[in-house]
């Protein structure tokens, strides 16, 4: 069984206790605006490109069987997008290493072969594997198996999804996995659609057949986006539909960054949200408390 | 008035302005008493002399008790000055006189009185008697111009020094003695003697000496107690109570062993201050303070006497271990820089029978180092599985301040090094990290940890020019053959380990010039009179009177360097065969100016030190066994075995300097490996990879130690979290078997390096929830946001 893996990362400390280790999933069905992790958008390897490695050699030009490399004397090679097949033959001739491939195919026995090494870090700090990316739902065969196989070897999982998939998908992970993040990014359908590509009806309704059936709590994240869904209106009608809900879950607010933006760059994207700047220290508190005065006694957690 | 936490700390806060308001200086005291005595002695034996030298100075130097102070003393006459040993320094020192107040790295004032006296009445007498003049007439020519070229071999260390390399006998000897129990044992000996045994003169001579030595303690400490008294005078109430004290202390060990905590810990110090008047050296370390001091601590408790006022004496000890400064020549300073003197106090571990040996006083020490966080003393913890949680989570809080303390060692690894040193199992649990990372038997034990340093990166650089140093242009290394011919990887392997073991050939032949010096011209009868074994058989150390024998340790620089460049080698030219031997060669010496594919090659396809890669971790355990098995053969002066020992921390840069650039990918000059980290920023796949890999280091047969340095960057190690992260991680590295770990926390100034030298700092990760990404891969803005919160964040 295989995979696309953007990344596998050790001594992660987020998304779950202990010393954790990160797999990051590649390709998603949403578009989020202010995504960190755009290089785990598209499904399949996808070419980055190093402006500042760059030795402006050439090789890439004349290796590239699409014509999609073009040479511009005294600037970086343009690449024209829309052309390349995301081949990787110019990565492999790039002697400054430059172009590199975003995402590779893993089988189940090399992830859990890379996982295992850590295992004397899991047990001392209680620790595990995290499942990221991307969208963990998006291979869910892939995920599930992965999965099992930890629980085999008595390594503890997290799960980061967006909720976007079908429900028996995200059923049959939920039953296999220990901890469960679930993304709720907007409160408001049409607002959902313009922030992420989709609407959030099938989201809502995941979640609340997920509360039914999961006996573990979900933690629910909110990326919390300036202009986009940090308004005291929102905020305030997202811990009402909370709110509405039942079952066991809290909630943890998520601030903006913008580490991912030079991802775009790499890949020869504009990024969506431009200099927006990351938010205040008060404007994330004033956030978590009005959450806090809409949802009463469900726990709301920030991790700065 | 009692100590309160507030009281406490003020005291620190005085203490610590105080110490940096005196700016480091010279005092020649010492150097004009001993030029007197020696003008006095000539016809008498080195070590009567030597021990007479050390009774004058304690007579006649000047007394300073600075407010504040509870603990008192210094080997010059004040705070932060340099006690000049001319018998080492005088040639550089002389020649220095005029520019050492002004050099960039580590200056001294002086002022021109020291400087016409010096130039008088010091230097004309030691001219062409120091260990230097002594060097400089008998060592081998060859060795000579393989020292001189800098940077391949260097041995400043024990031409310039005493061998302060040591843990004083406290347990065993001074503690319960005091020093007229020692003296009485001296003459004890002295009254059954037989000259009719030939060797009865030469301990007639130690004994004399010791019952000097003893003579100039006493007397140091009771100037000091007459010092106090005098200083009551006019005092306020407040601090005439501290000097009744600082009186009653220095007094009652003037000639008995102490009975409070006060004094233990006054005694402490006066006898480091005594070896730092016998010598200049780096290393005089306390070793396993919360064992030895724990019976006065809990005597004083059973009295009545707070917690508070144990810590207020631990943290006034703390700021005196930096006072006293292992000075240096201005072109070695740079390879010790700081002024510090590597004085190590190692907590917690088990004790001598492999009980928990974590006690009250041990968490006093940690909470001591945080509040004072100052260079000195050097703070290490002895960890096992079998010590408690609360004592992992203390030692977590002391990493969390970002000083860098505490060096944290296995405890287990160290009792096996001890046992590969050939000390019995009964007494091997008793080891002490001295100086940076190297394990001895605490009281017991005479081993040069260091004699020096061999650079590994220029074993690879001789491989790749046939034996020529290119920045000298000299023939340094073997013939081994020009590498553009080399056909096979095997042939590239046994020429580099011939390089390896040509160099550690020659260093070895260095190391043996200096013992021999060492033997001849410079007993030290303080240092032997406080390890065991010297008293009873009448000898100094130097002439093998301690109770056990090793070293000296061969300490490597370039650690990483070596094995990413085998590894390199192997996998780009001979397995891929992506690149030939001649464009290697070429490459190399044009420092791949021309040869960026190339570089870019070696860099960022070939497996590299630090990332549980098989490949690299092959190439390190096939370097060890070289080095292990090649030292394995060497003996020193007294039978000693030599120790591999690969822990070089500041010299790496120095050495640097002097290699070129390497297959590895480094360009010449760089700073090499420090320890055996990883290669600078070569550690892509974080702190447990790096871990993994040092787990696969014989840690135990490389007992001159090891050295692991891991940066950290604040988020992983702040909050609760962090306490229990870092906890988790010393866990981990005990069931790894790995020697020592130090952290570092990535400060801002950290930061602004990376993004000056990225290549250096690739393996900075961003870790931040649901992301990440690598510091030096953001574009500036990006990395100004980061910078701005680490600013806030430290």
């Amino acid at each position: 069984m295989k995979a696309v893996i953007e990344n596998i990362q050790h001594f992660s400390l987020h998304d779950g206790p202990g010393t954790r280790t990160t797999v990051f999933f590649k390709g998603c069905p949403l578009r989020c605006l202010w995504c960190s992790n755009p290089t785990t958008q598209h499904f399949g390897a996808e070419l980055l490109q190093k402006a500042d490695k760059c030795l402006r050699c050439g090789a890439c030009a004349a290796v590239c069987p699409q014509q999609a490399v073009h040479m511009v004397p005294g600037s970086l090679p343009q690449i024209d997008r829309s052309r390349c097949i995301n081949c990787g033959l110019c990565t492999s001739s790039c002697p400054g290493k430059a172009l590199i491939m975003a995402g590779q195919e893993y089988t189940l026995e090399s992830v859990v072969a890379n996982i295992a090494a850590d295992m004397l870090f899991y047990r001392n700090s209680g620790g595990g594997v995290t499942l990221s990316g991307g969208e963990v739902l998006a291979q869910c065969d892939f995920a599930v198996a992965l999965c099992e196989e930890c629980r085999s070897l008595g390594i503890q999982t997290a799960v980061e999804t967006s909720g976007y998939a079908p429900y028996e998908n995200l059923l049959r992970l939920s039953t296999v996995t220990d901890i469960l993040f679930m993304d709720i990014k907007h409160a408001n359908a049409e607002e959902h659609k313009r922030l992420t590509g989709m609407d959030n009806t099938h989201i809502l309704d995941n979640f609340a057949r997920l509360l039914r059936d999961r006996v573990e709590p979900v933690h629910v994240r909110l990326p919390l986006i300036p202009g986009c869904n940090d308004d005291d209106g929102h905020l305030a009608a997202y811990a009402a539909l909370l709110a509405g809900m039942e079952g066991n879950f809290d909630l943890e607010v998520l601030p903006y960054h913008r580490l991912g933006k030079n991802k775009y760059e790499m890949l020869g994207r504009e990024y969506a949200l431009g200099d927006t700047p990351p938010l205040e220290e008060e404007r994330v508190s004033h956030a978590v408390s009005v959450l806090r005065a809409g949802l009463g006694r469900i726990p709301v957690l920030c991790t700065a | 008035m009692a100590t309160t936490e507030k009281t406490r700390l003020d005291r620190v806060m005085q203490l610590k302005s105080q110490f940096f308001s005196h700016r480091p200086s010279v005092c020649i005291e010492g150097a004009l008493s001993k030029t007197e005595v020696f003008r006095e002695t000539e016809s008498e034996p080195m070590i009567i002399r030597r021990a007479k030298a050390f009774r004058r100075h304690c007579e006649t130097k000047t007394i300073t008790i600075q407010p504040h102070e509870l603990i008192v003393g210094n080997a010059g006459a004040v705070a932060r000055s340099i006690h000049v040993n001319p018998e080492l320094s005088n040639n550089w020192f002389y020649e220095e006189l005029d520019t050492m107040s002004t050099r960039p790295q580590d200056p001294y004032q002086i002022t021109d009185e020291q400087k016409r006296q010096y130039r008088e009445l010091v230097y004309p007498y030691w001219k062409g008697k120091t260990l230097r003049d002594f060097w400089n007439a008998r060592a081998p020519q060859e060795i000579r111009d393989l020292v001189a070229v800098g940077g391949v071999c260097d041995n400043d260390v024990k031409i310039e020094c005493t061998p302060g390399d040591m843990v004083p006998a406290f347990q065993q000897i001074i503690l319960p003695l005091g020093f007229d129990g020692i003296r009485r044992q001296a003459e004890e000996h002295l009254a059954t003697l037989d000259f009719n045994d030939i060797e009865n003169f030469a301990r007639r001579d130690f004994w004399q000496s010791v019952i000097i030595c003893c003579e100039g303690f006493s007397l140091l400490c009771e100037r000091h107690a007459d010092a106090a008294r005098a200083l009551q005078v006019g005092a306020d109430e407040q601090r005439k109570a501290d000097l009744r004290r600082i009186e009653s202390a220095c007094r009652a060990i003037a000639h008995n062993p102490p009975s409070t905590f006060h004094e233990a810990m006054q005694l402490v110090y006066f006898v480091f201050v005594g070896l730092f008047i016998e010598g200049n050296a780096g290393g005089y370390s306390p070793g396993l303070l919360d064992q030895y001091l724990l019976p006065y601590y809990e005597k004083e408790r059973a009295a009545g006497t707070s917690d508070e006022e144990i810590l207020e004496l631990i943290e006034c000890f703390y700021v005196k271990t930096g006072e006293q400064i292992w000075y240096w020549n201005e072109p070695a300073a740079r390879h010790y820089s700081g002024y510090c003197a590597f004085q190590n106090i190692a907590l917690g571990g088990l004790d001598t029978y492999g009980r928990d040996a974590v006690n009250p006083l041990t968490y006093l020490m940690l909470q001591a180092g945080i509040d004072v966080q100052m260079v000195q003393p050097s703070l290490s913890v002895r960890i096992s599985k079998k010590n408690p949680e609360a004592f992992f989570l203390k030692v977590a809080e002391l990493v969390q301040t970002g000083s860098g303390f505490p060096a944290v060692f296995s405890d287990d690894v160290g009792y096996k090094m001890l046992l590969k040193k050939g000390i019995p199992a009964h007494l091997a649990r008793d080891w002490a990290p001295i100086g940076c990372v190297e394990a001895q038997l605490a009281g017991r034990h005479y081993q040069w940890s260091s004699a020096g340093h061999y650079n590994l990166g220029s074993a690879v650089e001789f491989t790749m020019t046939n034996g020529i140093h290119l920045q000298s242009g000299k023939k340094l290394g073997l013939e081994t053959g020009d590498p553009a011919t080399f056909t096979t990887f095997e042939q590239f392997k046994e020429a580099l380990f011939a390089q390896l073991r040509h160099l550690l050939h020659q260093f070895s032949v260095s190391q043996n010039m200096l013992e021999e010096l060492h033997y001849q011209y410079l007993p030290n009868p303080v240092a032997s009179m406080f390890t065991t074994g010297c008293m009873e058989k009448g000898r100094d150390l130097t002439h093998g009177g301690a109770e056990f024998n090793t070293g000296p340790g061969m300490n490597g620089n370039g650690v990483g360097d070596f094995v990413d460049s085998l590894a390199a080698v192997k996998k780009i030219i001979f397995d891929e065969k992506r690149f030939s031997m001649a464009e290697l060669t070429a490459a190399i010496k044009a420092d791949f100016k021309g040869y960026e594919a190339l570089q870019r090659a070696l860099e960022e396809d070939a497996p590299k030190w630090g990332n549980n890669d098989p490949g690299a971790d092959e190439a390190m355990i096939a370097m060890c066994d070289v080095i292990i098995r090649e030292i394995d053969t060497y003996r020193g002066k007294l039978g000693n075995h030599k120790l591999p020992a690969l822990y070089p921390v500041s010299s790496n840069v120095p050495q640097g300097m002097s290699v070129a650039a390497l297959p590895s990918g480094r360009n010449a000059g760089r700073p090499l490996a420090d320890g055996c980290s990883p290669s600078q920023g070569q550690d892509r796949m974080g702190p447990t990879a790096i871990l993994q890999s040092l787990g696969k280091l014989p840690h135990e047969s490389i007992d001159g130690g090891t050295l692991l340095n891991i940066k950290f960057t604040p988020q992983v190690i702040q909050g609760k979290e962090g306490l229990a992260r870092i906890s988790a991680f010393l866990k981990t590295f005990l069931d790894l078997d790995v020697f020592h770990v130090q952290f570092n926390v990535v400060s801002h100034e950290i930061l602004r390096c990376a993004q000056k030298h990225p290549e250096e700092y690739k393996s900075l990760l961003v870790r931040v929830a649901g992301y990440s990404a690598y510091f030096v891969e953001l574009s500036r803005e990006i990395q100004e946001d980061i910078l701005s919160r680490t600013a806030h964040e430290l």
